[in-house]
């Protein structure tokens, strides 16, 4: 059976622009969370977020910006950057309904609709923006992507929370496979940093809270026992993702491949928290590592979902010791996104991406701010700086969302 | 300022580029859709205190047109004004 190769990744994190500025970062354990200086959130329980150093009006025209969020800039310029990292021009070395977009994204674009909901109440229906409705959508990326770039092919946006862009990567990959398409732009976007789009989060309960005298960047601590919650951050990462046969003929290098995934549902109550045993995350896992056609033992790290909330990292703890056994005792697990940010809807294809780019360089990144593993995980955590654990092939990739989702991946070297 | 340069300037504000503002210059070579249109005549209503005809998608095919357009109506308006 052919498999999913990944032929480019196009990046813009709280690390810096593009893969290389990720890893740099990733690699030397960096904080590059912030105090967040694009709105006044002072307010605000959590006012620590990563932000990404992108200036829409260098990279795109004018009379574009105007009429789309923040999301989409990010959308497109990493959209685009992918395909020039992976050599394909739409319409000349694949045919533009034989192309197809996947994304991830959590919340829509409300930098943009807050300030036309703004006017509307105080100055009255006139005053909104004509281009509010298509602005805000969350499928607004996957439409201007596929405009600025020509694409005809399959198309969707998947809103699953913190899994968002795991099952945009999944569908991307069955896309190919079905034989729908023979290039999928598969990846995720978010700009939350607006008064209206943070307050969202805060509400959902899953931020960390910022204590007295606690620097911006060490309140995200997935997996430590100071661990309160999740500090968020905006960005965007797409994968090209291609049939691996295809990619040979093109003579193209391929990052690593998506080699299987699996996902399940906690159903559990309260809607915002988790089944208490981690056994449905377990399945979802399992079926990852089974459809990667791999055992349990093969798999050489986890880059973990560590969300920092205290229930989700000791269940996604558990989760990890039911599928793996004796063999997580030297299982490296690990949460890179604790530098930057969990991003949302970017943030499984920017875990995919680290691990890719781990693999190929044989080092496993550490956690950022895990000093002392929090009471019930018996995990074998990767702190202090990046563990060099030599070749391995198979990673596993772990999401979480409200509502129980679950959506793992497993990428191959 | 004339009244073709205050479209000008409008559209100016709302990213065009002052060279391809020329009165020949279409809509469509312009890449301006009906949202856009929408944008660009609130904004002219807006700054010249009028109101413009609900139906100027088919009617307005180039700047020309707009400019003739507002030229119009703010005649008409000092007329009723008197």
């Amino acid at each position: 059976m052919d498999g999913v190769a990944v032929t480019g990744i196009g990046a813009a994190t709280p690390a810096g622009i593009g893969l290389d500025a990720l890893w740099t970062s990733v690699e030397r354990t960096r904080a590059c969370i912030t105090g967040i200086d694009r709105f006044d959130a002072s307010g605000y329980a959590c006012p620590a977020a990563g932000q990404v150093g992108f200036t829409a009006a260098e990279h795109l025209p004018a009379r574009f910006i105007k009429r789309t969020d923040r999301f989409t800039h990010l959308a497109v310029f990493t959209a685009r950057q992918a395909l020039a990292d992976a050599g394909v021009r739409v319409g000349v070395d694949v045919a533009p309904e034989r192309a197809g977009v996947m994304v991830g994204n959590v919340l829509g674009g409300w930098e943009f609709a807050e300030r036309e909901l703004r006017k509307l109440w105080t100055e009255g229906m006139r005053a909104v923006s004509p281009y509010q409705a298509t602005a805000w959508f969350p499928a607004a990326p996957q439409g201007n992507i596929c405009i600025d770039l020509g694409i005809k092919g399959p198309a969707r946006t998947f809103v699953a929370d913190r899994a968002s862009g795991a099952y945009a990567i999944l569908r991307g990959a069955e896309t190919l496979l079905r034989g729908q398409a023979d290039v999928v732009l598969a990846g995720g976007v978010e700009a939350p940093l607006s008064p209206y789009g943070w307050l969202c989060l805060e509400t959902s309960g899953l931020m960390a809270k910022a204590r007295a005298g606690q620097q911006p960047g060490a309140l995200y601590r997935p997996f430590d026992a100071g661990h309160s919650g999740t500090v968020f951050g905006e960005g965007g990462l797409f994968l090209v993702l291609e049939r691996r046969e295809s990619a040979r003929r093109r003579g193209v290098e391929i990052y690593g491949e998506i080699a299987g995934w699996g996902v399940s549902t906690d159903g559990y109550m309260p809607y915002y928290t988790v089944e208490p045993t981690g056994r449905v995350l377990a399945r979802a896992m399992r079926a990852a590592v089974t459809r990667s056609g791999v055992a349990p033992r093969e798999v050489g790290a986890v880059f973990a979902h560590g969300s920092g909330i205290p229930v989700e990292d000791v269940t996604e703890g558990y989760a990890i010791r039911e599928v793996f056994g004796d063999a997580a005792d030297h299982l490296p697990v690990t949460a890179p996104k604790a530098g930057f940010g969990h991003l949302l809807g970017a943030a499984a294809p920017v875990d995919v991406a680290l691990a890719l780019w781990a693999m190929r360089l044989g080092l496993v990144p550490a956690t950022v701010n895990l000093e002392r593993s929090a009471p019930g995980l018996d995990l074998d955590l990767v702190q202090g700086g990046p563990r060099r654990i030599g070749r391995w092939e198979h990673s596993l990739v772990v999401c979480r969302g409200l509502g129980g989702v679950n959506a793992c991946l497993m990428v191959r070297r | 300022m004339s009244i073709r340069d205050q479209v000008v300037a409008v559209m100016s504000g709302l990213g065009f580029q002052l060279g391809e503002l020329a009165d020949g210059a279409s809509m469509q070579d312009l890449g301006i859709d009906s949202t856009e249109l929408v944008e660009i005549v609130v904004a002219l209503e807006k700054h010249f205190a009028i109101s413009i005809d609900s139906e100027v998608q088919g009617t307005v095919t180039s700047v020309g047109d707009l400019v003739s357009r507002v030229s119009d109506l703010l005649a008409t308006d000092v007329a009723m004004k008197g």
